[in-house]
């Protein structure tokens, strides 16, 4: 099958098209969308109280057990599945959270593969209308629920600077942190041991350089990226940033205008959201290689590997 | 002073946002940047680039480009003090200010999500293999005066495979066009990008009888004289291969060069 080099997604890098994986006999790991997270979201959700610019919550409802109504396919550990996740909690838009564990390869099965054929979260399902692409999402989810305008604003120029940041940001901030994340941490996961450590350095130096290029073309000296309030290009790149900063890179210890800037991004979500969004990859550095399926582990090792060199 | 578009067409995005404003009849003053010859082949050497397909411009001839874009990148808009970059946001703000037709990027949410689904995913697929096919086919051979080993290219043809494989799969289908029976930005800029390897002789068009009928239909929904006028330079890039490059300039870039490709 041939197999060229595709897009950086998420925690991984490019989920190949390859045939889809299918869990035979192992019984436990039969090939569907995992549920049992809603359910400690929904009590969570039901016992926090609501800061922030985002709103007062609706409870009980929103996770509605319908399958008409809207369906998010996430795994946290990827950083636009966090972008989409926090951006629908935020706003009280209601949702089915349906999880798609990238370590077990659940993006690879049939089931997901008929909500998003290019097999990469995040996904959505709305009735019979599937989108992928984080930016189209989020985007959609702001127009279909009437967001507060800053999330994107109807000014021409301010929108205009939400869509040139969310572009540029693919190749840099998301190419570089997401490099340094797999260099750092994702590939010695898998392979056992560290990259050489120019690697790494090279990595680091990349995402420094994009990170200069961010404080001074689109932070510069603004409380966030478009005027005084925060959007959502505010929000992809926090996420994004959080990728190298849970494989042990503090980015923000040297640079307090984005330490400040990442605590009024945090404020204006929800700190409590926030965290609980970043928790499972902020504890990544807990993951051990037996968690991701062996059968997994050399596709994701050779992958990974091309993303790097 | 009016709107300013800083475009070198030799450029995958410089040509969707050329193609858009010239279609639609939107009134701008053409900012010629010439890549190659201003910050490649000039005086003045190319920033060392960062980004992975498009060499900075630098400091160039034409001193507006350099300036107004502190990503020194064509595309680039300005609009009186309002400065643009990145292709996505330059169409998105162009059909949105001169109010273009609905379809380019349509008022339904469902319709509008796909433009966006495809714009997103085009950077890091088809933008990821097609460029290179020039870097390999001409710019690199003529930058270090050897051609590269065909395993290079074999593997970008690959890479790009199967880019078009889920192009078809998933935005085409049996529609007309990307979102249904009209043209939109989606088509756009998925076909200036894959009019690169077209002119640097790796035809994609050949056995892909759907992409060919789809492409016959974009440029027919843009105009033809218009499309080919603004393929003119890739699809005599051949030429660029017999400018005579001062052998210093070839051994600074030949490294920066060969890291791009990676």
């Amino acid at each position: 099958m041939t197999r060229g080099r595709t897009s950086p997604c998420g925690f991984w890098g490019a989920a190949a098209p390859s045939p889809p994986v299918r869990f035979g006999s192992g019984g436990a790991e039969r090939s569907r969308v995992g549920t049992g997270r809603e359910l400690r979201v929904r009590l969570r959700a039901a016992a926090r109280p609501r800061p922030g610019v985002c709103g007062t919550e609706r409870t009980g409802r929103e996770r509605g057990s319908s399958n008409m109504g809207l369906e998010l396919y996430l795994d946290l550990l990827s950083q636009p599945c966090r972008a989409v996740y926090i951006f629908a909690r935020c706003n009280n838009i209601p949702f089915e959270f349906k999880r798609v564990e990238l370590m077990k390869g659940q993006h690879k099965t049939e089931e997901f593969r008929k909500v998003n054929v290019l097999m990469k979260v995040p996904a959505l399902r709305d009735g019979s209308f599937t989108l992928a692409e984080s930016v189209a999402i989020l985007m959609y989810l702001a127009r279909k629920f009437k967001t507060p305008d800053h999330w994107y604003p109807s000014d021409l120029q301010k929108q205009a600077r939400v869509d040139e940041y969310l572009s540029w940001q693919q190749a840099h901030i998301r190419g570089k942190g997401s490099k340094l994340f797999l260099s750092k941490m994702l590939i010695p996961l898998l392979t056992g041991q560290p990259l050489p450590p120019e690697k790494v350095e090279g990595a680091t130096e990349e995402l420094n350089v994009v990170l200069n290029q961010f404080e001074e073309k689109f932070l510069q000296d603004r409380p966030f990226i478009v005027g005084n309030n925060v959007s959502l290009a505010d929000l992809v790149a926090l996420v994004e940033l959080m990728q190298p900063v849970a494989s042990g890179y503090n980015l923000f210890e040297e640079r307090p205008k984005l330490a400040e800037w990442r605590r009024r991004v945090e404020e204006a979500v929800g700190t409590q959201l926030f965290q609980e969004a970043h928790e499972e990859i902020l504890n990544a550095k807990n993951v051990t290689a037996d968690k991701i399926a062996p059968e997994l582990r050399e596709h994701f090792k050779q992958q990974l590997l091309k993303q790097v060199n | 002073m009016g709107l300013e578009l800083y475009l070198d067409l030799l450029s995958q995005p410089c040509r969707s946002i050329y193609i858009f404003a010239r279609t639609n009849n939107i009134p701008f003053e053409f900012k010629h940047v010439e890549l190659f010859k201003d910050s490649v082949l000039g005086k003045k050497p190319a920033a060392a680039a960062s980004s992975a397909e498009r060499p900075r411009t630098g400091p160039s001839n034409s001193e507006g480009a350099g300036k107004i874009s502190l990503l020194k990148k064509v595309p680039a808009l300005k609009d009186g003090d309002f400065t643009l970059a990145e292709c996505t946001a330059i169409l998105l703000y162009l059909s949105r200010k001169y109010n273009t037709p609905d379809h380019w990027y349509p008022s339904d949410i469902k319709k509008r999500a796909q433009v966006d689904e495809y714009l997103s995913w085009h950077h890091a697929n088809i933008r990821a293999n097609a460029p290179k096919t020039m870097w390999i086919k001409v710019l690199i051979p003529l930058f270090t005066g050897q051609p590269l080993p065909s395993e290079k290219l074999q593997e970008v043809m690959e890479g790009l495979s199967t880019s078009l494989k889920q192009f078809e799969e998933r935005f085409l289908q049996d529609k007309a066009f990307i979102i249904g029976s009209e043209i939109s930005l989606a088509d756009l800029v998925a076909i200036v990008e894959l009019m690169q390897p077209v002119g640097v002789g790796c035809d994609i068009f050949e056995d892909r009888p759907r992409l060919m009928e789809w492409r016959r239909r974009v440029e027919e929904a843009v105009g033809k004289e218009l499309f080919f006028q603004a393929h003119e330079m890739i699809l005599n890039i051949k030429e660029l291969s017999n400018i005579q490059i001062d052998p210093q300039l070839k051994e600074h870039l030949a490294p920066v060069l060969m890291k791009m490709l990676k």
